[in-house]
């Protein structure tokens, strides 16, 4: 581009007033002025010029100027360039409003301030700029920027321009601004320098001097958005939205012509960053869209559930693609989910269109959809409730379903009625009275079929059957129909038809048909009596087919006929069918029909309003229905599963276990006993608590089972005689948390320095004083009760293995009665051992030898082999023979050890030193004590000195510890 | 090969067992009479080899050639890696040999033997307390002849007191009475009799 503006020129066009640019835009945003570069628009379209304005040549304390005629959008950022005479920023603040005075309140923020040579220009920015009137009525709302100054100009003016797509925050959005200052007295170059941007970001630049009549190219690859000049000022603000990140240096230039007067010009760039770029949606979460809906077991649940795949706010995520999973949550009745339980999100939602329940029917059931890496979501409850027949049968006993009726046709021979527009249930029971003129029974069939023609095939019984005066009336009645459409028809075609064929033709009749639930479905069982009787009066009569039984809940439906049409008072006790009064100009009919609570006789009494002018016939029937069974129970369910519990602890809530029929439905009637029992059994648990229980209304209740061991998996076993088992849902028994010591096994009696055997062994159990198989923490042992003072010895903290710590190598050096260990670990109430003893520890030496001694009071020669290992009795055997002088030799003979002991030797060795009986010279044995040192002599190194050897015999004889003059000995211990 | 690797391992052994227990023996008799009419030992014991104590206690011994009232005879031994001592010794009391020939309250012999580092043997102890031969009593009191003292014992043959026969660096007999019976014209030795014997050896 090369523009070159000549401010004389355009001032003498203008008058100094705003030159605004083609941009302006009434209505959007994105259209764009015809100065953009075009290769803006391509790179960046997200930030683009919006509205444009300036002006120049005012004076007083404010500076501004408002957009006209076109607001700019809320949003976008305003960029304002102030500039007048003067040497320092006198600017005060910077505000906006509309052109009436109503304040606006965006926020301008100074930006750059340069000045040289008496001229002065500030430029402010403000983002996101909003509550003004977008787009505006006219000029009393449009928006105006202001520049207040502290001090009066003399000259000024502003550029405005406002850009869509800018950062709305405004330290994200102001990127890198200077500005810059020069002179010239011919065509000069002026730019503020080159400044970093990033890709999409705007480049605003602006440029004034103080020549009204120079010439300005715009730099280089701008976009003009305002030029503005005066006599004495002149100045433009461009723009450009880079496509790519880099630096931009905007340049002008000034054509001035004052070769003896230089000319100022003033330049700020400034980068304003795009808003950032929205982040592609991420699934983090589901959410059923559309809600599991209740139905009946086996049915499709409709309409089809669908699960989305949602972001953080909410919002659905088209992109998302992964498969959706749903299974059951809350399970009421134990039921199993079927259909296509894995679907791949289309659009990011996943849709569920064949799930169904099986047999089970339950209250609050929920499904769970889950996803790889999203949270799941559970749905809202939905019921699977029993179908309608098996409802009306277990639930409500007999009633009224639907009914219709009609006379005609004449000379027919058939009678047909449907039921319109909404057939019977499945199941239900139909009683068809056909009535008609004639004397016998002349309908040899009853059928049923659709409207359409469609065969159906119910049996309808002959009940009762009653003709007199030329009138007759039949009852039929079929039980458990089916083959037919449940639902309303409007069209008819698929309408329950109900229909006689008579023998013969008839000139009148009609017929009654009404379907009721709940009755036995077999006809046998179903029929408790019928009745059936005609009558003739010329008053008032009453007509009665005389009683019939009535079980409890039993239906008892009744129907009248009379030749003549006269007033008709119905049975008082009886709900009369909305088609049962029935008349034309040959008969009158009725029909009624009571669910009787208890059981007894039933006589519905109809009253004929014959009289003298009309005498008539009447005939009536009834009909006694039993209720439908209760259902048999059939198979168990727990209804309340067993909860993940504490070893030892009651099972809570009481596990339930109902007794149900096929349906699903629990069967009330039910009072047999059932029983429960472990199935899975991962961890050898014991089944405790009542479990035989007798159901009381099909529900049997275990409310005190507890299982003691700790495992995960168990399963209970539900049994009762006749009917199919149940086997609940895994639960798991955690460990009841360890809380106190004790000492499984005790310390034993033992000698000083002998390890306690059998070794110690230290429990953690739990309150219930059940070991705590999981718990593997260090336990320490230490001495309680120490009367000797005594040192434990050994590996004192042991890591308990399945819940005990094994001490196996403990021992206490000194001898005591009364000892006790205390257990403790970190957390646990610690123990003390039952008291114990520690003996002195048992001679454990042995010592042999043999030689002489030869004191001066005589001679002694010896031999002994004690061996103190074993005892007591301690063995070994010992010979002395001693005399001395001229005394008779005395020999010391059949030695009877009973003591051994040692001590140390003064010379270094060891003495040994038994004691027992011996017999001198074959006397009687007398005691004796005995003493060997082994002191090295001869030859060992055992110590210094000879060896010695001494006996003493109840003091008469008595060599006392004396050097061996030959032998030695060897003692050890 | 492998027959040969047997034989140096068990030689090994025997080698490692002889350098940590130096095997003991040990014997003491009483009296011991080998004539062309008698042949007796009384209170002979015998050291097992593995070492221990074994005594012998005999009221009395009457025999033509000796008696004596009462004598008692020990040996004992130990094997051990630091050291392995034997002794033995013969306690008699009131000994008359050959009809009063040779007389003497007590007799006692004893020997010990040792190998503790270095080996040895006594026979420290022995002795004879109013010994008399051929009616002459010889000392006074305890008295210990000379090693292998010789007194001729006429139409007898002689008697060796003391008789001391070393048997290696840790063994030792001592006869405190060995009489050697020869035939008055001929000179031949026609039996022998022993009185407080008493060996220990340490190592043979």
């Amino acid at each position: 581009m090369s523009k070159r503006t000549t401010f004389a020129v355009l001032a003498s066009l203008l008058a100094a007033t705003l030159v605004p640019v083609g941009c302006r835009d009434s209505v959007s945003p994105e259209r764009r002025g015809p100065l953009a570069p075009q290769f803006d628009a391509a790179a960046a379209p997200d930030v683009a010029l919006d509205q444009a304005t300036g002006l120049v040549g005012t004076s007083g304390t404010a500076l501004g100027q408002g957009f006209s005629p076109t607001n700019p959008h809320n949003g976008d950022a305003i960029v304002a360039t102030f500039f007048w005479r003067g040497s320092t920023n006198i600017i005060t603040s910077v505000t906006d409003r509309l052109a009436d005075g109503t304040p606006v309140g965006n926020t301008y923020t100074l930006v750059e301030y340069v000045q040289a040579s008496g001229m002065s220009m500030a430029t402010y920015v403000a983002t996101n700029v909003q509550t003004f009137p977008d787009p505006n009525a006219g000029w009393n709302d449009q928006l105006e920027v202001q520049a207040h100054l502290s001090a009066a100009v003399t000259d000024g003016g502003v550029v405005l321009s406002a850009y869509t797509g800018v950062n709305a925050v405004s330290a994200a959005a102001l990127g890198a601004h200077r500005s810059a200052i020069g002179s010239g007295s011919s065509e000069t170059t002026a730019g503020p320098g080159a400044i970093s941007v990033n890709a999409g970001a705007l480049v605003y630049g602006v440029t004034v001097s103080n020549d009204g009549v120079a010439g300005l190219a715009q730099p280089p690859g701008f976009a003009t958005t305002i030029t503005v000049s005066d006599a004495e000022m002149g100045g433009e603000g461009d723009y450009t939205v880079p496509v790519s990140a880099g630096s931009v240096d905007p340049k002008w230039t000034w054509f001035f012509n004052a070769p003896s007067a230089p000319r100022t010009w003033l330049a700020t760039a400034l980068a304003l960053n795009p808003a950032a770029a929205p982040q592609p949606a991420v699934a983090t979460q589901l959410a059923f869209t559309v809600q599991p809906s209740g139905t009946t077991p086996g049915n499709t649940i409709a309409p089809a559930v669908k699960v989305a795949a949602l972001d953080d706010a909410g919002n659905t995520v088209p992109s998302f693609g992964d498969t959706i999973r749903l299974a059951l949550g809350n399970n009421p009745g134990g039921g199993t989910l079927s259909g296509t339980k894995a679907v791949k999100a289309v659009g990011g939602v996943a849709t569920f269109s064949n799930l169904s329940i099986d047999n089970k029917v339950g209250n609050g059931y929920t499904l769970v959809a889950t996803a790889t890496g999203l949270t799941g979501a559970t749905s809202t409850a939905f019921d699977i409730a029993a179908p309608a027949e098996f409802h009306t049968a277990a639930a409500t006993g007999i009633a009224l379903d639907q009914q219709n009726g009609a006379l005609g046709p004449t000379n027919s021979t058939m009678i047909r009625k449907g039921f319109n527009p909404t057939n019977p249930r499945l199941g239900s029971t139909i009683i068809a009275t056909f009535y008609w003129l004639g004397s016998t029974n002349i309908i040899p069939t009853v059928s049923d079929h659709l409207a359409d023609g469609t065969p159906v095939g119910n049996n309808y019984h002959l009940v009762a059957n009653v003709s007199a005066d030329n009138i007759a009336m039949a009852t039929f009645v079929a039980t458990n129909v089916q083959n037919f459409p449940e639902g309303t028809f409007p069209t008819g075609e698929k309408i329950l038809v109900v229909e006689a064929t008579f023998s013969a033709q008839i000139a009148d009749g009609g017929v009654l048909i009404s379907s009721y639930t709940g009755v036995d479905p077999v006809f046998a069982q179903a029929l408790a009596g019928f009745a059936s009787r005609s009558g003739s009066g010329s008053t008032a009569t009453l007509a009665d087919p005389g009683p019939i039984g009535v079980s409890a809940g039993g239906l008892a439906y009744g129907a009248t006929m009379a030749n003549v049409v006269v007033g008709l008072t119905q049975p008082a006790d009886f709900t009369p069918l909305n088609f049962g009064p029935m008349s034309n100009n040959a008969i009158k009919t009725d029909g009624v029909f009571s669910v009787r609570a208890s059981a007894g006789l039933v006589d519905p009494q109809w009253t004929w309003g014959f009289d003298q002018a009309h005498p008539g016939t009447w005939l009536a029937s009834a009909i006694a229905l039993n209720p439908a069974p209760p259902p048999a129970a059939t198979h168990l369910v727990f209804t309340v599963q067993p909860s993940n519990t504490t070893a030892g602890s009651t099972i809570s809530p009481a596990v339930q276990v109902a007794a149900q029929d096929d349906a699903g439905l629990t069967v009330t009637s039910f009072g047999g006993s059932i029983t429960v029992a472990l199935g899975n059994n991962p961890a050898g648990g014991t089944l405790s608590g009542t479990k035989t229980v007798t159901a009381v209304n099909g529900v049997a209740t275990f409310s005190t089972l507890s299982i003691d061991n700790a495992g995960n998996g168990y399963t209970l076993v539900a049994t009762a005689t006749g009917l199919t088992g149940a086997t609940s849902a895994p639960f798991n028994v955690t460990p009841r948390p360890a809380t106190h010591l004790v000492f499984a096994v005790q310390p034993t009696n033992t000698t000083a320095g002998s390890t306690i055997s059998p070794a110690v062994h230290v429990a953690a159990q739990d309150d219930a004083g059940v070991t705590v198989t999981s718990f593997g923490g260090s336990i320490t042992i230490a001495l309680g009760a120490n009367p000797a003072g005594g040192t434990l010895s050994g590996t004192k903290i042991v890591t308990a293995v399945n819940g005990v710590a094994t001490f196996s190598d403990l021992s206490i050096d000194r001898a005591g009665n009364g000892y006790t260990l205390v257990a403790t670990a970190t957390g646990l109430t610690g123990a003390t051992s039952a008291p114990f003893n520690i003996a002195a520890p048992q001679a454990r030496v042995d010592v042999s030898g043999g030689g002489r001694i030869d004191p001066a009071i005589g001679k002694t020669t010896f031999g002994f082999d004690v061996d103190g290992r074993s005892g007591p009795p301690f063995q070994g055997d010992m010979q002395v023979v001693y005399h001395g002088g001229t005394s008779p030799m005395t020999r010391i003979h059949s030695v009877v050890i009973d003591g051994v002991t040692s001590s140390p030797d003064p010379r270094g060795g060891v003495c040994i030193t038994w004691t027992g009986s011996a017999r001198v010279n074959n006397g009687d044995p007398r005691r004796f004590t005995a003493t060997a040192c082994d002191n090295g002599q001869p030859g060992s190194s055992h110590g210094a000195g000879p060896d010695r050897f001494g006996i003493n015999v109840d003091g008469s004889v008595n060599t006392g510890l004396t050097d061996l003059k030959g032998g030695n000995t060897d003692a050890r211990q | 090969m492998k027959g040969l690797t047997k034989l140096v391992v068990a030689l090994s052994l025997v080698a490692g067992a002889l350098h940590a227990q130096t095997p003991v023996s040990g014997q003491a008799l009483g009296a011991a009479v080998r004539t062309l009419v008698t042949n007796l030992q009384s209170g002979q014991v015998t050291l097992p080899s593995g070492g221990g104590f074994v005594a012998a206690d005999v009221d009395a011994l009457s025999a033509p050639e000796v008696r004596v009232d009462a004598l008692t005879t020990m040996t004992s031994g130990a094997m051990d890696t630091l050291a392995s001592t034997a002794q033995s010794t013969a306690h008699l009391e009131n000994v008359n040999v050959l009809n009063g020939l040779i007389t003497a309250e007590t007799v006692i012999a004893a020997t010990s033997s040792w190998v503790s580092g270095a080996a040895g043997w006594n026979a420290e102890g022995s002795s004879f307390t109013n010994l008399a031969v051929n009616g002459v009593p010889l000392g006074s009191g305890d008295y210990l002849p000379a090693p292998n003292t010789r007194v001729n014992l006429p139409g007898v043959g002689y008697v060796v007191l003391n008789e001391q026969i070393a048997n290696g660096a840790a063994g030792i007999t001592v006869n405190m009475i060995h009489v050697v019976l020869q035939n008055a014209l001929t000179g031949l030795t026609t039996g022998e009799i022993i009185v407080a014997s008493a060996s220990s050896s340490v190592g043979n």
